[in-house]
């Protein structure tokens, strides 16, 4: 089976999952046009888990907004699955930071919402959301409500609930901010489990830069607003990444890297 | 994988589970001892305040002509019950046709008011003067257009209920969560969609809000609506009393509305209760997941 | 439970409860309706041709003022005329005169100061019977208050109704009986006897065969002094009213029902308890709670209704001229807009035609 790490870099470059070309977005702020974002380019291949990182407040959400299809951008051509033509929505699993859980429903249930939207016959919907529960060992929750969840529970759920979405491609817009270090931590390697086994692409945003080394194949860093793209790099660590690996010699420095590049940015 | 169910317990506690019962007792008595002590402390009150108050007339501070004794009223109670409950089954007809009517125009107003600003702006002012408007201007027409039938009472108990309901409806559609709807929009969802499957029960703890207030209103606006003209009615009941000076039949229609307020009361606490469990769930202890989507 | 089945119960079982009401509603009306057919006595002159509906608006919660209706209609007179009467019940808010005129009911019942304020506002109406042939108000004030002369009620409080000619007339009672005219004007929307009672006022204005009688009744000591003792011409109050348009349209109709209206209040002038056990089966259930005041009050009406060798209902001119004219010479006639008017003719208020 032809797993993520088996394949070789250039194959997957080859069949890009996203394209995002000349993108630009200004929004007017009572008075006054706010350039969120500058023409700004990138890619996503299929199976690649990509991340964004750039100080607060940069324009990182605008971007995301677009591309999941609930903005539009005022200049510049994406394309999914090369297709630039056809309506964006529906076709990305998006989460944002608060898992936006819907309180009325039970854990099952909310992971069935996408499936409901797309009017998925009923019980088909909840056996798919219940296999997927059991699959990554919340089923035992699947009747509680989400008011009765941690912080951490109902970030996982939010999880499944895009991933039964759309477990092609997803849209995570800082899923883990709110969280403390250790349940942050147990999220990323169960992230890391769900991508591998869906073979994802992954467009993640985040400013926690070890966070994004740990997690990701390419990392984009961006200037402050208006968003542009100042650096991309590649992240040469072994998959399957684990902690550890962040004490390597190669994650030390890419992090040093980073930093000063944000730390710049920051201070600008 | 073994290794995520272990990472699924390490770190994360849920918050409070209402359902675990308290140590060493058994499930049902748990649940006699919380509604003791849920309704103890306002029965005691009253109590109190009965006797009170039946000390304070026989000791003549009060006149019994002005305030009758509480046992009094309860004799006339029982002795004059015939003609109370059919006065009763008539003011209940109207309250519950009119709360009823008073839902459904109040949703419906709810969700046309959110639709579009501009049908807000034209319509809202409207709304707020129907509530200015005295029963001395709008009775004779009601009388005149409509007779003595049901349908003046259940106008007016529309007119005093719809309100509350409306608002507070409209208002809970109007607080849900734009990072929501961002969601939904992404998911390929259509309006009525986000609707009926995110912005409407989101908007049902409001709803239900309103609809307390409504409900307790509801029984005095039917005995208003009979004052317009009615053939029975517990407000016309009360007029014939007050008429042939029967001061304690006025307590007595006054102890049969207060409990028929309490009823209705207690129906819509009891429907909210069922219908929104994960809002009553949430509450003991944790006022952050009070909030319509938590963290 | 899941969300399905919550949101089932939370619309079915209210939708359940508003059936059951209903039901037993209905059940319950069905029921009242059987045994409220029985009372009627059989006939022993059977209408032949249509029966024609009429509704009669009453001016007060049914009281002994309208009991030669209640004698007419338990006996059946009415049905014999032909004549379905419908009793509306009082309302609160609109009085017989606007539904009366408006042409919602076809008689109802007045007073002459009503009557005359309906003229001035542009909406007349006219009186058919007077049905108490003289006035039998007056002012009352507790014993225990020492008053024993409306010249007394100088610089007390007086507890109305809230009507125009309330001042004209309590004040000149006041000065007739020798005193200034002064008074602290309260209006209550209180029953005002409990008022009086109770000491929040100190004088009121009410009917002798009803208010009085009760108070009577509950050992309440009153002086009474009525109003035409004092110099108020005497004038009729209640009245039955019926429209300009009516007396056109249907002056048959009015002759047949003041035919059974008439033998209705002769009846209760003779037989003063059987009426007033007519009046408390006619009325809907509960309107009487102390049948023992409708008795009492029944006795001392029954006298009043007419005067000995007088036709019940008959009105003269003499008690269409005082009163009338005395509130308008105190300007206690308001146009609609609030203004006095300055003149009437008070002779087209009242007819005797329909009555033999």
């Amino acid at each position: 089976m032809t797993t993520v790490e088996s394949m070789e870099p250039g194959e997957m470059l080859k069949r890009p999952k996203l394209v995002v070309r000349g993108v630009s977005k200004t929004y007017r702020d009572g008075r006054r046009l706010v350039e969120a974002l500058t023409p700004i380019d990138l890619t996503v291949a299929r199976g690649e888990f990509v991340t964004l990182i750039g100080p607060s407040g940069c324009g990182k959400s605008t971007l995301f907004n677009i591309v999941a299809g609930v903005d539009t951008p005022e200049a510049g051509v994406i394309e999914i699955d090369g297709r630039s033509d056809v309506e964006r929505a529906g076709l990305c699993g998006y989460m944002l930071q608060q898992p936006l859980l819907l309180p009325w429903r039970t854990v099952e249930e909310n992971v069935m919402l996408g499936l409901d939207v797309r009017r998925v016959p009923r019980r088909q919907a909840q056996q798919q959301a219940h296999e997927l529960l059991k699959r990554f060992g919340l089923v035992e929750f699947a009747q509680s409500y989400p008011g009765t969840l941690s912080g951490g529970m109902r970030q996982r759920v939010a999880l499944l609930r895009t991933v039964l979405f759309n477990h092609d491609f997803l849209l995570l817009d800082e899923p883990f901010g709110a969280l403390d270090a250790l349940t942050r931590l147990s999220l990323q390697m169960w992230l890391l489990d769900l991508w591998q086994s869906f073979h994802s692409s992954v467009l993640f945003v985040t400013h926690d830069v070890r966070e994004a080394i740990l997690l990701s194949d390419r990392i984009y860093v961006l200037s402050a607003r208006p968003a542009r793209v100042l650096r991309v790099v590649q992240v040469d660590l072994p998959r399957p990444r684990r902690q550890e690996h962040l004490s390597l010699p190669s994650a030390v420095q890419l992090e040093q890297e980073l930093l000063q590049v944000l730390m710049k940015e920051q201070g600008a | 994988m073994k290794s995520n169910q272990q990472i699924s317990h390490e770190r994360d506690t849920p918050l409070v589970n209402v359902e675990v019962p308290l140590v060493g007792t058994r499930p049902m008595s748990n649940r006699a001892l919380r509604g003791i002590a849920n309704y103890g402390p306002a029965f005691v009150f009253l109590i109190v305040v009965l006797a009170l108050w039946e000390v304070i007339v026989r000791g003549g501070l009060i006149s019994a002509t002005l305030l009758p004794q509480p046992t009094v009223i309860a004799q006339a109670l029982v002795t004059h019950w015939g003609d109370l409950w059919v006065n009763t089954m008539q003011t209940l007809v109207e309250t519950v046709i009119g709360l009823a009517l008073s839902v459904l125009l109040g949703v419906v107003l709810a969700v046309l008011l959110d639709s579009s600003s501009w049908i807000r702006r034209t319509i809202y002012p409207v709304l707020i003067t129907s509530q200015t408007i005295p029963m001395i201007a709008l009775a004779p027409l009601l009388l005149i257009w409509f007779g003595y039938g049901l349908t003046p009472k259940v106008i007016v108990v529309i007119l005093y209920c719809f309100f509350p309901i409306a608002v507070a409806c409209a208002d809970g559609l109007l607080g849900t969560d734009p990072d929501l709807l961002r969601l939904m929009k992404s998911m390929r969802a259509t309006r009525w969609q986000v609707l009926w499957m995110v912005r409407l029960p989101n908007a049902m703890p409001s709803f239900f809000s309103g609809l307390r207030i409504a409900a307790t209103y509801s029984v005095t606006g039917a005995i208003f609506g009979e004052y317009v003209g009615a053939y029975q009615g517990l407000g016309i009941y009360m007029e014939n009393a007050a008429h042939s000076f029967a001061i304690v039949l006025i307590f007595d229609a006054i102890v049969v509305t207060a409990l028929l307020s309490l009823l209705l009361f207690g129906l819509v606490v009891w429907i909210e209760r069922m219908a929104l469990p994960w809002y009553q769930r949430s509450t003991l202890g944790d006022s952050r997941a009070r909030k319509t989507v938590g963290a | 439970m899941n969300r399905r089945t919550r949101l089932l119960l939370s619309i079915g079982v209210p939708v359940l409860l508003i059936i059951v009401v209903v039901g037993a509603y209905v059940l319950q009306q069905r029921a009242a309706a059987t045994t409220q057919k029985a009372t009627v006595a059989p006939s022993a002159t059977p209408w032949k041709g249509p029966i024609t509906t009429m509704k009669l608006a009453l001016d007060w919660t049914p009281n002994t003022n309208h009991t030669g209706i209640y004698v007419a209609q338990q006996m059946g007179w009415y049905r014999d005329e032909g004549i379905d009467l419908q009793i509306v019940p009082y309302s609160d808010s609109v009085s017989p005169d606007v539904l009366v005129s408006s042409g919602k009911v076809d008689v109802g019942i007045s007073s002459t100061e009503g009557i005359v304020a309906d003229a001035a506002v542009g909406q007349p109406v006219v009186s058919i019977a007077a049905i108490i042939q003289h006035n039998t108000s007056a002012l009352v004030a507790l014993a225990s208050s020492g008053i024993t002369s409306p010249k007394q009620f100088d610089g007390k409080i007086y507890g109305g109704f809230g009507a125009p000619y309330e001042q004209a007339v309590v004040s000149a009672i006041i000065r007739n009986a020798g005193g200034k005219g002064d008074f602290k004007n309260v209006t209550l929307s209180t029953d005002a006897m409990q008022a009086l009672e109770n000491h929040r006022i100190d004088f009121a204005w009410v009917f002798e065969g009803w208010e009085v009688i009760q108070a009577e009744r509950q050992g309440y000591k009153l002086n009474v002094f009525p109003i035409t003792s004092f110099g108020i011409p005497d004038y009729y109050t209640p009245n039955i009213i019926t429209s300009p348009q009516e007396i056109k349209e249907k002056p048959d109709l009015l002759k047949r029902f003041m035919a059974a209206t008439v033998k209705g209040y002769d009846y209760a002038i003779q037989h003063p308890n059987q009426a007033a056990k007519m009046l408390i089966d006619g009325a809907p259930a509960g309107t009487f709670p102390d049948t023992g005041l409708v008795y009492a009050s029944q006795q001392f009406l029954s006298a009043h209704y007419t005067d000995p060798g007088h036709k019940w209902g008959w009105q003269d001119a003499a008690a269409w001229q005082g009163y009338p004219e005395f509130m308008l010479k105190n300007k206690a006639i308001l146009d609609a807009s609030g203004k006095p008017i300055t003149s009437m003719n008070f002779s087209a208020l009242y007819t005797n035609e329909f009555l033999s």
